[in-house]
């Protein structure tokens, strides 16, 4: 398979007719118009409504609820009890309901009304009487672990630390994050004649349809999920949950259709995202400003139960990132009484990075190196965790060729230079109490860098199907849903290359398990590198097909055959495909493909990020001025996919640095910032004008197309080359995150005295 | 912003004396007095006759009285293009145009908006080709799950009804309550920029 997808791979052109060429989304007339239509836009006729009942404390009993207010409410059809749901768990540890509740907002009960007010009338109308204990939200607070802690190890950290040159201790808190989906949670249910169809803003049908099927006790075939296009996930829709399984439940005990829809006042409870984690880190260099040893202490508030403890392991960059033969990676999975995690882009990934990275920059700072030639000095020549060769042409590890075009095309040591020669003169006037406050510049500079790696190789299971019509049009068929990554764009780019069937006469069916065949999620970077393989081969087969009939139609050799346009070409001569499959009578062709296994070898989609930062030596308040993302992810097969793709997860990054924390009050652990004026997002007067994503141009001989993810590569070093230019700006590597506004002020302050 | 959940009907409309919201988007209080002198126990649910112009249709509609306009736009008539995100005005998803400007639909009674004039991206395309904020944001790229779209186009023209020729920074404040979580923000103000500029395609 390795050398059979080599040799494709050589064959395609970096951009074709189609691949590589910049396209609109394909269907993003249908987004603009308001026409195109998700899952909370599913409305069936008799469909009832269901609203949850949440706990006011946030650990305890709730001794007494009492559904009888609820019941009475106008047009309520039933109240469901902890009890009735008792055998449903979500993972096996999440109770759908419970009388027992472990953090604040958790659900206790449900009820289900004919109208959406009713339902929401009833759940307020709740009576519940709770006992209270003593809960804990803050990683400082608590003691219990959920599970051992997770640890990894190569080398001797402990002895190349007493033997290193320099030796680097710092503890860094990375704040919880919240997906925020705008879509929210919602699911319609609807049971008919023994079939159960699942209508989910999700990013991960069949693993939804195999988890109702289980719990519900329903064959794998009377069970329909159909992923509609996900107003956003970001990881957090990537299983069936507690309002798929009660709205499942729902709609076969009350035989009518039941929506679920969740709305602000559920959402900071329900999807719990990427939890708060402190990381600390030690580093040793020796005396050539080589990483020797690197120790990793994290801690991770997992949330009240045993559930995606695992999630956010910070591994694959630790192990994987730098060339370090002493590495050891502790985690602990702490209990917290705060919601639970769900997966959030980039994972654990993102803590890695937000310590490392910062590290990587005070080390660089310490020993008076540039931070981007510090890192291309400790870059591993092969994946340091396995010893196998990157599966570029030519074997290099293409995180150098992302430095080392970011640094030219960021101008990185002039921005610098520049940047620092105007804080000595900002500084000098500040430093002269009388001049300070007549100066009208008050704004520091600081320009900062990061790096990193994720898998992004994609894989089987995952097939496709593409069906070309007698009218010349066709449709494909994969089974990932379309979760606004622009992947059926990327599937119509790849066929078109093959068909010569123009992208717009293209449709591409997502998320459907009752049509397309069974395929991973829609997570982690791998849709486009799992699927795009199988729809090449499926238009492949296609085309192979086109080109007989055509030869056949036309009397001419199969090799004359050019498809082009929605066109067979031969000598210059145009016949529509219509024409020959209409001659032909064929009525439809098929074509199949699946996905390969990876070959062996090292595969990881990588990152450079570079940042320019202001920081207003008044009110701290950060601005970053300028981003750019440097990307290996092999070809680049839809360029303004990719392009979005970066610059939306650097602006995600940019929140994560800058603003976003959940917090909790630290003695009853309720949420104090769980709505969005509260908890502070991007907007459009936070993310720069001057923000781009670009290839690095490293191939990639891994699958048929060349292509690796890109989903979560902007995310993930964004926010530590935000951090980084805003330690430069300030000249201190102490202010914790977020960064916009009282922390940073803190240490411009601290630098005054 | 009112937290309108955490705020009886009538509190809120005592306090507010109803035309307040609608002043501020140069509308005439509708008749309020019954409703703002009912009794604090538990009622029946108001029910109340209005009349929405909508896209330049007018819709007679009978709501209850804690309805929002959203939920009105979207179930009784249809226009699945006003989305609710966050349903308490602080996303812009629901975003539509009263009278020419913006409004968070979410956060709008239904029967306040009664006979108002309401504009919802459903009416931006004659269903044949785009209208010139659609369509750039189609070319600027500035649409990933789309969710936002519909809203940040109509307060985009919200804006340029007020200021026709808004620079980049009043473009970005313009378009400062419309969250968008793929983050398109950069693309979404090349997109109304080149509507300003006239630019067309290629700006």
């Amino acid at each position: 398979m390795a050398r059979k997808s080599n040799s494709k791979n050589q064959d395609m052109p970096d951009v074709g007719v189609r691949i590589g060429r910049r396209t609109p989304k394909i269907n993003a007339a249908s987004f603009v118009t308001g026409r195109a239509a998700f899952a909370s836009d599913v409305s069936l006729p008799n469909m009832a409504h269901v609203r949850f009942v949440r706990s006011k404390i946030a650990n305890g009993d709730a001794v007494r609820l009492d559904p009888r207010a609820a019941s009475a409410v106008e047009g309520v059809l039933a109240v469901i009890l902890p009890e009735e749901m008792d055998s449903f768990k979500i993972g096996g540890a999440l109770p759908v309901l419970t009388a027992a509740p472990r953090y604040f907002g958790e659900e206790l009960a449900a009820v289900c009304a004919v109208t959406d007010a009713a339902a929401r009338q009833a759940a307020a109308s709740f009576s519940v009487d709770y006992r209270t204990t003593p809960a804990v939200s803050r990683l400082e607070d608590a003691a219990e672990d959920l599970a051992p802690p997770a640890v990894a190890k190569r080398g001797d950290p402990d002895r190349a630390l007493a033997v290193a040159a320099a030796v680097f201790k710092r503890t860094y808190r990375v704040p919880a994050q919240s997906p925020a989906p705008l879509e929210p949670h919602v699911v319609v249910a609807q049971f008919t004649r023994g079939e159960l169809t699942i209508h989910e803003s999700t990013q991960a049908p069949f693993v939804v349809r195999e988890q109702i099927s289980r719990r519900l006790d329903l064959p794998l075939e009377r069970v329909r999920v159909m992923g509609l296009p996900a107003g956003g996930g970001f990881g957090s829709k990537l299983s069936a949950g507690k309002h798929t399984l009660l709205a499942a439940y729902l709609a076969m005990k009350l035989e009518r259709p039941v929506k679920v829809m969740l709305d602000l006042g559920d959402e900071p409870f329900y999807p719990g995202g990427r939890p708060e984690a402190v990381v600390t880190l030690t580093a040793g260099v020796d005396d050539k400003n080589r990483l020797t040893a690197l120790v990793a202490e994290t801690a991770i508030a997992a949330g009240p139960y045993e559930y995606g403890v695992d999630w956010f392991l910070p591994d694959e960059i630790f192990l994987g990132q730098y060339a370090c033969a002493n590495v050891r990676v502790t985690t602990r999975r702490v209990k917290t009484n705060t919601p639970p995690p769900s997966p959030l882009r980039g994972m654990g990934s993102v803590v890695a990075a937000a310590a490392i990275e910062r590290m990587m920059d005070e080390i660089a700072a310490a020993r008076g190196v540039d931070p981007a030639e510090f890192r291309l000095a400790n870059l591993p020549s092969r994946n340091p965790a396995s010893g196998e060769p990157y599966l570029t042409p030519d074997r290099a590890n293409s995180l150098a060729a992302c430095v080392r075009k970011g640094v030219e095309a960021f101008d990185w040591v002039n921005a610098r230079m520049r940047a620092q020669q105007q804080n000595f003169a900002l500084n000098e006037l500040r430093a002269d109490v009388k001049k300070r406050w007549k100066y009208q510049e008050q704004l520091l500079r600081g320009v900062g860098m990061a790096i990193s790696v994720w898998d992004g190789a994609g894989g089987p299971p995952a097939p496709a199907v593409m069906r070309v019509f007698t009218d010349g049009t066709a449709v494909i068929e994969v089974g990932a849903s379309e979760i606004g990554t622009e992947t059926e764009t990327a599937f119509a780019l790849i066929a078109s290359e093959r068909t010569g069937i123009p992208p717009e006469n293209i449709r591409v069916v997502m998320g459907d398990t009752a049509v397309a065949g069974y395929t991973l999620p829609s997570c982690a970077s791998r849709t486009l590198a799992s699927l795009g393989p199988a729809v090449d081969e499926a238009a492949q087969h296609c085309a192979q097909q086109l080109r007989e009939l055509a030869a056949r139609t036309l009397a001419v050799n199969e090799r004359k055959v050019e498809l082009s346009g929605g066109s067979a070409i031969v000598k210059g001569k145009s016949t529509p495909l219509a024409d020959i499959l209409r001659q032909a009578g064929v009525r439809e062709l098929t074509g199949h493909g699946a996905r390969a296994e990876n070959p062996r070898g090292a595969i990881h989609a990588t990152t450079a990020v570079f940042a320019e930062a202001s920081v207003d030596t008044v009110t701290g308040q950060v601005r970053v001025e300028k981003l750019l993302a440097v990307q290996d992810s092999g070809r680049v097969i839809h360029p303004a996919g990719f392009e979005n793709q970066l610059t939306g997860g650097m602006a995600m990054g940019l929140g994560l640095a800058l603003f976003e924390d959940r917090v909790f009050d630290p003695a009853g652990a309720q949420p104090l910032n769980s709505d969005w004026s509260r908890y502070r997002m991007p907007t459009a007067s936070d993310v720069p004008a001057d923000i781009a994503g670009v290839s690095a141009q490293v191939g990639y001989t891994g699958n048929s197309i060349g292509a690796k993810g890109v989903g979560e590569c902007g995310m993930i070093p964004a926010a530590p080359a935000i951090a980084n230019a805003v330690a430069h700006a300030i000249g201190s590597f102490d202010a914790a995150w977020p960064l916009s506004g009282s922390s940073a002020l803190e240490q411009i302050i601290r630098s005054e005295s | 912003m009112a937290r309108k959940r955490k705020i009886s009907r009538r509190s809120f409309l005592a306090s507010t004396g109803g035309g307040v919201l609608l002043a501020g988007i140069g509308m005439a209080a509708p008749p309020l007095a019954r409703a703002a002198t009912e009794s604090a126990k538990p009622t029946p649910v108001r029910r109340l006759s209005i009349r929405l112009r909508v896209n330049g249709k007018s819709h007679s509609v009978t709501v209850d009285a804690g309805r929002t306009l959203a939920d009105v736009l979207r179930e009784d008539i249809g226009l699945t293009g006003v989305k609710v995100g966050c349903n308490r005005g602080q996303c812009g998803a629901c975003t539509v145009l009263v009278y020419g400007r913006p409004v968070n639909s979410c956060s709008l009674f239904a029967f306040l908006a009664d006979g108002a004039a309401i504009t919802t991206i459903e009416s931006f395309s004659d269903g044949q080709t785009l209208a010139p904020l659609q369509q750039a944001f189609v070319d600027h790229n500035a649409v990933q799950c789309g969710f936002c779209a519909p809203g940040m186009i109509c307060a985009a023209k919200g804006l340029l009804n007020s200021r026709p020729q808004a620079d980049e920074d009043q473009i970005r404040e313009g378009l400062s309550g419309n969250l968008c979580r793929c983050g398109v923000y950069a693309n979404a103000v090349k997109a109304v920029r080149s509507v300003v500029t006239g630019s067309g395609r290629s700006g």
